[in-house]
């Protein structure tokens, strides 16, 4: 081989060729692509490789919120079917009371299925399946069961006082469907909407602030918040017992948990509550404390907050009631 | 190029043995490249993906979208919130007026300034929501139901309720007309609270009765054409 043959191989295999011998392959790749099966808005895949599921369609849509609206209910339903008429949860003196909310939840529910029906959507008749696995199954499990023991804590009893933690809860549970509805009026982008939304939202802050009258024996404490009345009157503030806002109740008597020789840690306190809580509706997270506290005196704390994305019905959710 | 020594005489016969058929094949290739390139992204698009029937595409036609209503307020928004305005104007006026009352004790007193004070924030809140566009004007019902603030105090109760109901029922037929959310939210934030009034109001009278206590049924709203 002399060397004029190998400069001209060389000239054959050079940089030119391969970018042409690159280009030709991308091009034939790109054809071969376009000519097999596609869907129009897919985004395209060279090779082989196993084929996906895409995630549904969340939107939050009117629909959705309608849906959350009317599966809210049926929650705040739920737990009071749970109570009513039993005695060991709820005092028989508020089984009316309680029945009455039941009806009205009940009339909320169909409100909002048949406003999900006239916006064009599938009306959802079950719980807020979120809702219930996060708050409400927890928290009737705390109270009526307590909670087992593990590898690391001791078993926690059933709660010292269900009747006390049941109406608490109650008055969380309509606390946050008021605030919720209230959260849902700028979401919604039809005014009338709104307006049946708040209708519903007024209700159920009537219902929470009538619990707050009875859970609450304090006056005006259980009526109004306490600063808010000490600035109404700055100077004449009011005279009768006023329920500070931390209240250590039910706190554990002595010998009732941990070694004969040290006392019982005290048991977390119980935030009161109020029927006017603030002067504008609040949509910050609503806390209960309930149930038994742990070997520390640790009771459950929940938060309520308002639905959101993680909590919404959207409209490809199936009901599994 | 030089042609007089030996070594270069060489290359360029090299060259030359791929003429016009290499240049062409060469164009054609770099042609054939920057086409693919170009068309890459075109393609892709409709590229030959394999899933079948789980596309998210068309069924989102079928969803009902909300187009995003205005958040600040419309001409008429501005309107109806000066007529909200001047209900709550008129409703801490009338507790200032029930407040004057001696048969109250310091319970009574305690809740009804605690009421009052949040009637003026709402209308202060209105107010600043609607900057100098605000009327700052006492509704007709101030005048309309004055009297019935200065009698008794189950008789006042039951006028402040009454008041209480007549108002969530005024705001609530607002926000079906309010077409912005910012001012909707507020009205919201402000009559959910203004129902819970109610209830408690019914209870400082001695109401044991779920419906009056629960205020069922609303009052009739006010509207601006009755002012």
């Amino acid at each position: 081989m002399n060397r004029n043959d190998i400069s001209t191989e060389r000239a054959h295999l050079g940089r030119r060729d391969l970018f042409r011998i690159g280009g030709f392959t991308v091009a034939t790749a790109a054809v071969i692509s376009a000519c097999g099966e596609h869907d129009r808005g897919q985004v395209g895949r060279v090779g082989d490789v196993s084929t996906t599921s895409s995630l549904p369609d969340a939107k939050v849509t009117n629909v959705t919120l309608l849906r959350t609206s009317s599966s809210l209910q049926h929650s705040i339903i739920n737990v009071y079917a749970q109570v009513v008429g039993n005695s060991e949860l709820l005092d028989p003196k508020y089984n009316d009371l309680i029945q009455r909310y039941i009806d009205d939840h009940k009339e909320h529910a169909t409100l909002f299925e048949d406003l999900t029906t006239k916006a064009g959507g599938t009306a959802w008749t079950c719980s807020n399946p979120k809702f219930d696995d996060v708050v409400v199954n927890p928290v009737m499990t705390r109270i009526t069961k307590g909670s087992p023991a593990t590898a690391t804590s001791k078993a926690i009893p059933p709660s010292d006082d269900p009747r006390r933690d049941i109406l608490n809860f109650a008055n969380g549970l309509e606390s946050w469907a008021g605030a919720s509805y209230q959260s849902f009026v700028p979401l919604l982008s039809d005014p009338s909407l709104r307006s049946s939304s708040m209708t519903v939202g007024a209700r159920e802050a009537r219902h929470a602030a009538l619990l707050a009258i009875n859970i609450n024996p304090d006056r005006p404490g259980g009526l109004v918040n306490f600063t808010d009345a000490v600035n109404a009157e700055p100077a004449a503030p009011p005279t009768t017992t006023i329920a500070p806002t931390t209240t250590a109740q039910n706190i554990a008597t002595p010998g009732s948990g941990g070694s004969k020789s040290e006392p019982a840690p005290p048991q977390t306190v119980i935030p009161t509550v109020t029927a006017i809580p603030s002067q504008f509706g609040s949509l910050a997270a609503i806390q209960i404390v309930v149930g038994a506290g742990d070997e520390n005196g640790t009771r459950l704390k929940m938060n309520l907050e308002t639905p959101s994305l993680n909590s919404f019905v959207y409209e490809f959710m199936e009901p599994s009631c | 190029m030089s042609i007089s020594k030996g070594f270069f005489v060489d290359k360029v016969v090299t060259e030359a043995a791929q003429p016009d058929g290499a240049l062409r094949r060469r164009l054609l290739g770099i042609g054939l490249g920057g086409a693919a390139v170009s068309l890459l992204p075109f393609l892709a698009g409709r590229a030959g993906a394999t899933t079948p029937g789980t596309a998210p595409t068309d069924s989102a036609a079928a969803t009902t979208t909300t187009s995003a209503p205005p958040k600040r307020p419309t001409d008429d928004d501005v309107s109806l919130l000066g007529f909200a305005q001047s209900v709550e104007i008129a409703a801490f006026r009338l507790y200032e007026q029930a407040l004057a009352n001696d048969g109250f004790d310091d319970n009574d007193r305690a809740v009804l300034a605690t009421i009052h004070d949040a009637h003026q924030a709402y209308a202060s809140s209105l107010s600043g929501f609607l900057g100098r566009q605000a009327p700052n004007e006492v509704n007709p019902v101030y005048d309309d139901v004055k009297s019935s603030f200065t009698g008794d105090r189950s008789s006042v109760l039951d006028a402040a309720y009454q008041l209480e109901s007549t108002a969530v029922a005024t705001h609530t037929d607002i926000l079906k007309q309010l077409q912005g959310t910012d001012g909707a939210g507020l009205l919201a934030s402000i009559l959910i609270v203004e129902a819970r009034h109610g209830t408690v109001i019914a209870y400082l009278n001695g109401s044991t009765d779920l419906d009056e206590l629960l205020v069922d049924p609303e009052a009739d709203a006010l509207t601006p054409a009755d002012a």
